[in-house]
């Protein structure tokens, strides 16, 4: 195994943020090698350190989520704890923060603060509306923000109301913060300035769907949601398959493919005439296609339709629920679940970081750590209290 | 000179670094926007005469198909340049191993064995230019018993775990019996591209520092995983399998309005005391009912749907929020385009195209305080065939000869 530095190998990040989001972006940044440290506090427990509200007990995100990172404790209801926190700012590069907006300021270390204490400091603030504009002061959380940003008006079936989009949507956002914060480090090494970088996840949301905004641009109307339908590709579908909720996911785009297709069901005759004979007469008898589609897919499994139509080079693949994911041969041979040693669970596996580097290997290696785990070690360590005010700060609840 | 009274324009955080592009549809383009908002000059290689796919899909203009209007490919291809080479032809491979030598970056969503037949695999560049970064986005990754699966977006969405889960909530109490569904807008394929984009400014920011150049592989199911990481874990550290039928708010989620659909949800306590308020203090609201969901939250949902049912979604939102309930309207594209809020911030930018004309385009979803990000208009196919050949050193009689020849 490649033990090389990462390729953010040597940058702080001081990481205030909570939920999902903000600590997502935390986490991308510890797998490629940035020393995370995570400010959290007893007075405000994270939401991944209580009962959840949907689960009942400590979500399990906080198991990747935090991951890779140290945790330490200031309570930012108290001055003492501000000025420790500006003092952790000045020895890092990059301060995360998803606060509402404004609520950092009145904390004490919005921007202006931050960067008298150093002025170089990466802020990324990620909040669901921007730091400006009518609504910043509104609340979101991933199924808001990915209804407000248009991306679930297209999710759903046709016929059916918008499906709301969740956990995938907070960490699409914090992908998005990482991908800024790693810029705005690009930027300090050729410019040696730092900066406030103000990340939308509404605005995210819009930008995922600038095809469907030029098309209200362009001809005044709203795309519509089309289920597992495409208009580059008919038959595009999600089919039932051998076994109990078993589905296979095909798309077929070309001519090429088409007949691919019809070759890996074994020719049967509705397929070889006219009705279907090209894409157009295919996407205007969509429905009817379908049908017959599914007589061939319900015969066999999701894994046999998939190897069928790959031999012809037709785009096929099952619909992987979460355990058939964990025990997936590719994702096995790729090893994209590192197993990591949990001090209470014993070992558990992770998911892989989703690049690989041949020089700069990102990595997962420790779980999320407990909380104030690291006070010592970042109040002592880094900052250079004595131990013993560490303590009395944690007495003081201060550090806390 | 006319340039002395204008300020120079802000530094970028990648101003002057090169990328090559070698892409199509939605994923690897979306890589290659991200980092041009970011300054890079970026260089997009597409298959002479017919370009990138997404010049055919459109929308279009009054729907009259024509690949310089489509704007799957305008959207996607800002502040690109253009050049067209038929890697096919050994000519062709021969100018692209060229330019490979003159940029920073490489960004290509090819399988091993298409990498290979076009003379960038990995072996080859690792060996001959060391200080190149290379990016493979591709739908399974460079190896593994799927490497050379092909795939569109509604394959890896199924393929990364998420498409197994959707929908749930009231389109599934909707229609139970159907199949599993995509993300619209192509979304799996949006976020391959912004992850594999986060991993090549780690490389970017570690070769800056001294890092050698590097090959990245990109494996859009992986980045599916890893942003859909919570129902894995979910099942790995408490052996909860969670499918489409167990995964909804039993709070909250869809809502019927006048108009459309609100979404509404409540996660910490004071927001359901505040919605019991905001509902006018029913008992079926009281705040103990919200602790335990399990129990009421069927009927909690049933009632609130039908007292949403008769308001509109902005009255819902605005007033909702202001009572300090997470509401939120599901907007429509043409809601989107004319909110006031994204107006009022910038979000929108309106940019002129020599063929498609002038619209106002969705803007980068960040604000950079020192190096803001830029938006330019797509390029025509080719538009830079000229101006990136003669860099190589090729005299205009013979950019004429490869123009006849079909190799660029």
């Amino acid at each position: 195994m490649n033990d090389a530095p990462g390729a953010l190998s040597g940058i702080r990040v001081a990481d205030f943020s909570t939920h999902a989001a903000g600590p997502f972006a935390g986490l991308m940044m510890a797998e490629m090698g940035a020393q995370v440290i995570k400010i959290e506090s007893s007075a405000r427990l994270d939401i991944t350190r209580r009962p959840h509200p949907m689960y009942g007990k400590p979500a399990p995100s906080f198991e990747q989520v935090n991951a890779n990172k140290m945790s330490a404790c200031l309570n930012l209801k108290e001055p003492r704890a501000i000025e420790l926190a500006l003092e952790l700012a000045r020895v890092s590069d990059v301060v995360l923060q998803s606060f509402r907006p404004g609520v950092f300021d009145r904390l004490g270390f919005g921007y202006e603060a931050l960067r008298k204490a150093k002025p170089d400091i990466i802020l990324v603030s990620l909040s669901s509306n921007g730091q400006s504009g009518p609504e910043h002061n509104y609340a979101g959380y991933a199924p808001l923000f990915a209804a407000l940003g248009g991306l679930s008006h297209l999710t759903g079936y046709p016929d059916g109301p918008p499906v709301e989009l969740r956990h995938g949507m907070d960490h699409t956002g914090g992908m998005l913060l990482a991908f800024t914060a790693v810029a705005a480090l690009c930027a300090k090494r050729r410019t040696e300035l730092g900066q406030h970088v103000d990340v939308s996840v509404r605005d995210m949301g819009s930008s995922f769907i600038g095809q469907a905004l030029l098309e209200y641009a362009m001809n005044g109307r709203d795309t519509k949601r089309q289920g597992n339908r495409d208009d580059s590709a008919a038959p595009q579908g999600v089919y039932r398959c051998l076994g109990d909720d078993e589905w296979v996911s095909i798309s077929v785009g070309s001519q090429g493919e088409w007949q691919g297709f019809v070759e890996a069901m074994g020719r049967p005759a509705w397929a070889e005439g006219d009705k279907f004979g090209d894409a157009f007469r295919r996407w205007k008898h969509h429905d009817e296609l379908d049908g017959l589609i599914e007589e061939w897919t319900t015969k066999i499994t999701p894994k046999d339709v998939t190897v069928k139509l790959q031999q012809h080079r037709v785009p096929a693949f099952p619909s992987l629920s979460p355990e058939q994911l964990m025990s997936d041969p590719h994702l096995e041979a790729r090893e994209a679940f590192p197993t990591i040693t949990h001090p209470e669970k014993g070992k558990l596996r992770a998911v892989v970081p989703p690049w690989r580097f041949s020089e700069t290997p990102a990595r997962i290696d420790r779980w999320t750590p407990d909380l104030g785990e690291h006070n010592m070690d970042v109040f002592h360590g880094i900052l250079g209290l004595p131990r013993t005010e560490v303590e009395s700060l944690e007495n003081a609840k201060v550090i806390w | 000179m006319a340039s002395e009274k204008q300020p120079s324009p802000p530094p970028t955080a990648l101003g002057g670094l090169t990328v090559l592009e070698i892409s199509s549809m939605v994923s690897a383009p979306f890589c290659g926007k991200l980092l041009a908002s970011l300054g890079a000059e970026v260089i997009k290689i597409e298959p002479p005469k017919t370009g990138d796919p997404s010049r055919r899909r459109g929308p279009f203009p009054g729907d009259i198909p024509h690949p310089e209007r489509s704007g799957l490919f305008l959207y996607l291809n800002t502040g690109k340049k253009s050049i067209t080479l038929d890697l096919d032809d050994h000519q062709g491979q021969e100018i692209l191993w060229e330019l490979t030598d003159k940029v920073d970056v490489l960004v290509h969503d090819l399988s091993p064995s298409g990498a290979s037949r076009w003379g960038i695999g990995h072996d080859r560049l690792a060996a001959a230019r060391p200080d190149l970064i290379a990016a493979a986005i591709t739908p399974y990754g460079s190896t593994g018993p799927y490497s050379e699966y092909v795939a569109n977006d509604i394959n890896i969405f199924h393929a990364g775990g998420e498409g197994n889960l959707l929908p749930n909530g009231l389109a599934l109490d909707v229609f139970p019996d159907r199949a599993p569904i995509t993300a619209g807008s192509m979304m799996g394929s949006y976020q391959g591209g912004l992850s594999a984009a986060v991993g090549i400014a780690g490389a970017i920011y570690a070769k800056w520092g001294g890092a050698p150049g590097q090959f990245i592989d990109c494996s859009t199911q992986e980045a599916e995983l890893t942003i859909g990481y919570m129902p894995l874990q979910r099942l790995e550290s408490e052996g909860v399998a969670e499918n489409r039928f167990t995964r909804f708010f039993r709070v909250g989620g869809v809502m019927p309005a006048s108009d459309g659909h609100v979404e509404v949800l409540t996660l910490e306590p004071r927001q359901w005391e505040n919605l019991g308020v905001f509902l006018g203090g029913p008992d079926w609201a009281a705040p103990e009912r919200f602790q335990d969901p399990a129990t009421h939250g069927a009927e909690i949902n049933r009632n609130m749907r039908e007292w949403t049912a008769d308001k509109t979604k902005e009255w819902l939102y605005h007033e909702g929020q202001a009572a300090g309930v997470p509401f939120a309207p599901f907007y429509t594209p043409g809601e989107v385009f004319e909110s006031p809020h994204q107006r009022e911030r910038g979000f929108f930018v309106s940019l002129d195209h020599p063929e498609a004309g002038t619209y106002d385009y969705a803007g980068p979803p960040f604000r950079m305080s020192e190096t803001p990000p830029v938006l330019e208009r797509a390029p025509l196919l080719g538009e830079h065939n000229l101006e990136v050949l003669r860099s190589l050193g090729y005299t205009g009689e013979e950019i004429v000869a490869l123009a006849r020849s079909g190799v660029i």
